[in-house]
């Protein structure tokens, strides 16, 4: 779901006419970002009624949210999927022994923070720059909760 | 025991691997390669983990919930602007108490500042850094009184404490201040009687004649014995000088102001003399020691 910068402005406009909830602007900012969200969501939990269930608070909450959004610079999509981490605690925990499902639960274990960067870093593929300009955080903070939630990833797959 | 990576590390073997680079060659040769490997294989396995898309009927569902909540969270926001629009067609709140109120406010700072400088500055003393001001704020009180018998008599005033400060600077044994006072107060003294010399002779200029009697008399002797024990016969000597010369003139004076009395000192100057040239001392200012 990352993507240019040209895309943000693009998008801007249609996110302004969304704050004001014109129908159509909600319509084309939901055909945009439902199948990213939902393909991200699903990566976390591994169940698509349960990422169904997650996907639809998301969107929930972002509408109620929607007048106060103004990360413009770092994309709607980012920022969909910063609710859906927040959310995904929601969502039961997978159970089974595959590594899949073993990896889905280590991830459940780490801290909102860790999680938060963990997901964007490597489900949404965002650089290290572009998660500390969408979470308000410094840089090295961000490298220094990528290495801690990896840390504490290899020990919860492992424990 | 395994060495670990710094965040940083961490972050330079990922960028390397999110370049293209197999995972030992972006762990690099490091002692803490063992452990990079570890944790980009675990960050691929991340980010390997497989989503899929929402089916038709997911998506169709999730599309008609958001768009359900859109047309009620529309109806919110519309009232809510509405409602702002109409508090809107009412005259917006005036600043002008506000700026008037600070502006009252930095006049009574302004007042209350001057008035505690004026107070500080009366208290003042020759060798003071407010003294200039001490006697700025004077000049402004013979400039508020209009008739030549009120301002003899603000004058008279200035006489007597430029007296008092003379007598202070003596004491602390400033000889150079000591002079400077009193010639300062002779000077007030003649200005007092020229103007009297030439008001109208009414009961307030009769006390205030009264008054110019009991100023010119003070005596110098005790400020001569302090600068005396002081060791400042220089001072002394030229304060006793300026009493003389201001004796000579003070004949003249009484004898404008006391046409009456018997006077037992010399025939007074001729009417509408000034006093002698060479005795006016220094008109009153900051002395200087």
């Amino acid at each position: 779901m990352s993507a240019g910068r040209g895309r943000f402005r693009g998008e801007q406009e249609t996110i302004v006419r969304a704050q004001r909830y014109e129908p159509e602007a909600v319509e084309q900012l939901f055909d945009d970002n439902v199948e990213g969200l939902f393909r991200y969501v699903d990566s976390l939990v591994g169940d698509p009624v349960a990422s169904e269930e997650v996907v639809r608070r998301v969107w929930q909450r972002a509408l109620e949210g929607l007048p106060r959004y103004r990360r413009f610079d770092s994309g709607f999509g980012t920022w969909l999927e910063r609710i859906a981490n927040t959310l995904i605690g929601q969502a039961p925990i997978p159970t089974g022994d595959e590594p899949e499902a073993r990896l889905r639960a280590a991830l459940r274990r780490l801290t909102p923070d860790q999680l938060d960067v963990i997901c964007l870093r490597f489900v949404a593929g965002l650089p290290v720059e572009e998660i500390a300009r969408a979470t308000g955080r410094s840089r090295i903070r961000v490298e220094a909760l990528q290495h801690r939630g990896l840390l504490a990833l290899r020990d919860a797959e492992t424990a | 025991m395994l060495q670990q990576p710094s965040p940083h590390q961490l972050e330079d073997a990922l960028s390397r691997r999110r370049g293209g680079a197999p995972v030992i060659e972006a762990a690099g040769i490091h002692p803490a390669a063992e452990q990079l490997e570890e944790l980009l294989q675990l960050g691929d396995r991340v980010g390997a983990l497989p989503g899929a898309l929402p089916d038709v009927g997911a998506k169709a569902r999730l599309r008609e919930q958001t768009v359900g909540e859109v047309a009620a969270h529309r109806a919110a926001w519309v009232h809510h602007h509405r409602l702002a629009l109409r508090r809107g067609r009412h005259p917006l709140p005036s600043h002008g108490f506000r700026w008037t109120f600070v502006l009252g406010l930095a006049v009574l700072l302004a007042l209350i500042a001057g008035s505690t400088l004026a107070l500080a500055a009366q208290l003042a003393e020759p060798d003071g850094s407010l003294y200039g001001l001490k006697l700025d704020t004077e000049q402004v009180l013979l400039a508020v009184n209009r008739t030549p018998t009120s301002k003899a008599g603000v004058r008279l005033q200035l006489a007597s404490q430029r007296y008092r400060d003379s007598e202070a600077m003596a004491a602390v044994g400033k000889g150079g201040y000591a002079v400077q006072s009193m010639a300062a107060y002779y000077d007030e003294l003649r200005q007092a009687g020229r103007l009297l010399a030439g008001a109208n002779h009414d009961s307030a200029w009769r006390s205030v004649r009264d008054q110019f009697d009991t100023a010119e008399s003070k005596p110098i002797d005790p400020i001569l014995s302090q600068l005396a024990t002081a060791h400042q016969s220089n001072a002394a000597a030229e304060i006793k000088a300026l009493a003389d010369r201001f004796a000579k003139d003070r004949k003249a004076i009484d004898a404008k102001l006391n046409p009456g009395r018997a006077s037992g000192g010399p025939a007074p100057l001729p009417s509408g003399a000034a006093p002698q040239p060479g005795a006016a001392p220094q008109p009153s200012g900051k002395p200087t020691p």
